[in-house]
């Protein structure tokens, strides 16, 4: 029994020693990241940093769910992911702090290095929540041997939903292609819908889906499938539109800097090209989503050491890193330096095609892809339905978005 | 078929057959072939069934062998379960990298390879194929062999077959730098309204698009066993953990210490309580058997949380001992809740009730107390009930899902379900879902509780007959 307890309180000394020696901090990302985080963290971060060891942990449930579990059970890691998209609703458990005093006392980064729109989005009451760690927006991507093959000018930044609409219906050419691949999906319509002027709610704060600026562009929006020039993904028989574009089923797609890595590993010899959205009208109005990820810290890191968690997180979003990760055309990094990267210089499709996502970022009419105390599945699923009835020819534009409209106050109980 | 009245002699080519309680005499011929009739459809309706429930396995093994396992509709075959292309890989493999089995793209190689493309008679002459050294997949972490590889297309031969014009070209692929590669992915990209015909190693991918006929293969010089077992060896490969270590035999690891461990343990456990309850005398015995019985009433589902707050806190700072805050993301999480499995006490304890009790007064007439009688006695015979806890356990353990999910957090430590399902959400995001990498590594951890079956598989019945035991 003696030899028992010393052996054991010989092991739980060894243990509590390796554990002075270095922190072992958590990091939990989505697990499609996994071989890009491990890249960077063993490049720049573990045996780089003294005293630090990042561990990632992949998840592969619903990030939200989870972070919100473990944020309310007080395992959450050191660092988590924050999508824009639900950073209000973990920002409000006051179970994330903000990083302003970290930031105010770091050499290295400060408000100013990024890109304003992002800052502005992880924002809450004065407060900065997370650092943006990449972001997206969407842009158009055209197949330019199609375009070619049927004679057709490509897509370019000077489109206006007209002759979008026009050089969709001529570069459409089924069963072998469809001019564009859209689904009723409202991450995609909505910032058409606000580019013609509907409102994210009205004045009174209803829901705007019965303005005549909502029902036109829904009605344009729908178009393309209604004449049969575009077709759902599921419909072409595959999982997403941006699946559609890369088996050449579709001349078309509307998607962001995330189809870009399929393409290289799935179809790296397409010919394609990306531009802007188009506008309204000629120099109207043009409207895209931001859509971002940010790092933030837990209130109290498991680590017990904030000040290093935040050197991490500086060190993640530091110009070598975010060069890194955009050379590696995985994700576009968050600072405002790096649009004179010569990375953009480049002339090969997928280096124009993530200089085109920068880019559409930074144009009037992008808004952050949240949707505030509304709720994004309360906004979107109406919408979506309502586009879904329209493109089946169940409903007319009048009918569907009244419908949308109604609905979308039941749901906020007006 | 003949039904004869009852004689008072029975030759012996008649039999005598019972109907209505009336007596028959028939043929003995036609008598022994009803049997063998009745017997066959007996057989063919259990192997149907069988059959029936082995596809869903089955067809999942055959679809780890195909490129495209969501193809419409379905199909059962695969060109990497068709023999010429094994010989093919073989060959291939060799004149890349010297080996016929793992292949590779070694310098000074060459590698040729024909391809047959047809066109209409009356087509122009067509331009030749394009061909491109594709980049290996981004999480394969091979490095990209176009810049070393140069490439050559000649025509071979042309010539009218049953009305259609078929082009042979030949590719000549050169190495011409100092690195050897592991793998050596290709496009050839045929003319424009030409058709595919065949190839030297049938292509994975087959499309038509419109710039050609686009023909790619993952790895041309795969070797026989990197060819068929491609996606197997992705599986095993690909995931890599921090310090490049193959994460998937590290799962298949952990899965097995945790089961082992666990069996260990609840044996060790449940048959000393099954004995206590079966047959020690004590005050509150019966109260305690009752408690056990009424534990295995609470659905799991309600003590997760719970489980989850304690596992957390590091069973009341029991962690602290061990150095550490929390059992969170440790084996601990695993073994601590369920450390003594009720059922298995229950099955425990009935088993060793039916051992007669003059057993254990013998040995207690000659001296052994009562410890000796649990290890020298009631062991020895509760052994076929041991091992159906013990292989009821592996397999509950193996197949453990939701907990390990919840509590691991680190992909080092996943066990194999969890890892499968980690699989899952990092191939569908990465290069969209890989149905038959994911078979592949479903299949991989089927084997050890197949074998398990199969070898053990007597005491599986012997199981299941011992939890069905009421008194």
């Amino acid at each position: 029994m003696r030899k028992f307890l010393v052996v054991f309180s010989l092991i739980a000394v060894a243990a509590l020693g390796v554990a002075q020696e270095t922190v072992t901090i958590r990091l939990a990302g989505y697990s499609g990241d996994t071989p890009l985080m491990q890249d960077v963290l063993s490049r720049f971060v573990n045996g780089v940093i003294p005293g630090v060891q990042v561990v990632w942990e992949p998840i592969t449930e619903d990030y939200l769910a989870f972070v919100l579990r473990t944020l309310s059970a007080g395992t959450a890691p050191d660092i988590i992911y924050v999508d824009l998209y639900w950073a209000k609703t973990v920002v409000e458990t006051g179970l994330i702090q903000p990083l302003d005093e970290f930031m105010a006392a770091s050499p290295v980064i400060s408000r100013e290095d990024l890109i304003p729109v992002l800052a502005d989005a992880f924002t809450f009451d004065g407060k900065l929540y997370a650092i943006s760690k990449d972001f997206n927006s969407l842009v158009i991507f055209y197949n330019k041997d199609m375009f070619d093959a049927m004679g057709v000018p490509y897509p370019d930044a000077g489109d206006t939903w007209a002759t979008f609409l026009d050089k969709i219906a001529r570069v459409s050419n089924p069963p072998e292609w469809y001019g564009a691949s859209i689904n009723p999906d409202a991450a995609r319509f909505l910032p058409f819908a606000f580019a013609a002027g509907m409102p994210f709610l009205k004045d009174d704060g209803t829901a705007p889906f019965d303005l005549p600026a909502a029902k036109i562009a829904a009605d344009w929006y729908t178009s393309f499938n209604r004449a049969g020039i575009a077709a759902t993904s599921a419909d072409i028989g595959v999982g997403w539109p941006g699946a559609a574009f890369i088996a050449e089923k579709a001349a078309v797609c509307i998607e962001g800097g995330w189809l870009i890595p399929p393409i290289r590993n799935e179809n790296p010899t397409l010919n394609f090209g990306a531009t802007f959205l188009p506008t309204v009208w000629q120099g109207g109005p043009r409207g895209n989503y931001l859509f971002t990820v940010g790092y933030g810290m837990p209130v109290n890191p498991p680590s017990g050491r904030p000040d290093l968690v935040f050197k991490v997180i500086e060190v993640l979003t530091s110009p070598e890193v975010q060069e890194y990760i955009l050379e590696s055309g995985h994700a576009i990094p968050s600072r405002k330096a790096l649009l004179d990267s010569p990375f953009f210089q480049q002339l090969d499709p997928f280096a124009l095609a993530t200089k085109t996502v920068f880019e559409a970022t930074g144009l009037p009419g992008t808004v952050p892809f949240t949707f505030g105390d509304v709720g994004g599945g309360n906004y979107m699923g109406v919408v979506n339905e309502a586009l879904t009835l329209i493109m089946q020819g169940e409903a007319t534009v009048d009918e569907a978005m009244d419908e949308a409209a109604t609905k979308l106050n039941e749901k906020l109980g007006l | 078929m003949v039904l004869v009245k009852r004689r008072s002699s029975v030759p012996a080519d008649l039999a005598v057959v019972y109907y209505r309680g009336r007596a028959y005499q028939v043929e003995a011929r036609w008598l022994a072939r009803r049997r063998k009739v009745r017997k066959t459809i007996v057989y063919l309706t259990l192997f149907a069934l069988a059959g029936v429930m082995l596809s869903p396995l089955l067809y999942a093994f055959i679809s780890s062998f195909r490129n495209d396992p969501l193809s419409w509709p379905p199909t059962l075959t695969s060109p990497k379960l068709w023999p010429p292309n094994w010989v093919a890989a073989w060959h291939l493999g060799r004149q890349g990298g010297g080996n016929g089995w793992t292949g590779g793209w070694a310098p000074g190689r060459r590698v040729d390879l024909v391809v047959v493309f047809s066109l209409t008679p009356d087509a122009p002459e067509p331009p030749l194929p394009r061909v491109r050294i594709l980049p290996p997949p981004y999480e394969s972490g091979a490095p990209n062999p176009a810049p070393d590889t140069r490439a050559e297309v000649i025509l071979l031969e042309e010539r009218v077959v049953e009305g259609t014009k078929e082009l042979m070209y030949q590719v000549t692929l050169r190495h011409q730098g100092t690195i050897r590669y592991p793998l050596l992915p290709l496009a050839v990209i045929g003319p424009r309204g030409s058709r595919f015909v065949r190839a030297t190693l049938a292509p994975d991918t087959v499309s038509t698009r419109i710039s050609g006929v686009y023909l790619t293969w993952k790895n041309i010089v795969p070797g026989a066993v990197r060819y068929i077992f491609d996606h197997y060896i992705r599986a095993w490969t690909t995931y890599k953990g921090q310090g490049g270590r193959n994460l998937f035999p590290k799962w298949i690891l952990n899965s097995f210490v945790v089961a082992v461990l666990r069996v260990v343990i609840t044996v060790v456990f449940t048959t000393m309580a099954g004995y206590a309850l079966a047959r020690l005398r004590f005050p509150g015995r019966t109260l305690l058997f009752f408690f056990i019985i009424y534990t295995m009433m609470v659905p799991g589902q309600v003590t997760y949380i719970s489980n989850y707050l304690v596992v957390r806190d590091g069973v009341f700072g029991l962690s602290r001992l061990f150095g550490l805050k929390t059992f969170l993301n440790t084996f601990w999480a695993l073994f601590l809740p369920g450390l003594v499995s009720t059922t298995a006490t229950f099955m425990m304890k009935q088993f060793m009730e039916s051992i007669p009790r003059e057993i254990e007064e013998a040995a207690r007439i000659d001296g052994a107390n009562t410890f000796q009688i649990y290890t020298r006695v009631i062991l020895p015979l509760s052994l076929p009930a041991i091992a159906a806890v013990s292989i009821l356990t592996f397999q509950g353990s193996w197949n453990e899902f939701f907990w390990p999910m919840v509590v691991l957090t680190e992909a080092e430590k996943y066990t194999l379900p969890v890892g499968l399902n980690f699989f899952l959400h990092y191939y569908t995001s990465v290069t969209g879902s890989v149905w038959n990498m994911i078979l592949a590594g479903t299949i991989i951890s089927v084997l050890p509780v197949l074998l398990i079956y199969v070898v053990f598989q007597r005491y599986f019945v012997e199981g299941f007959h011992l939890s069905g035991i009421k008194q």
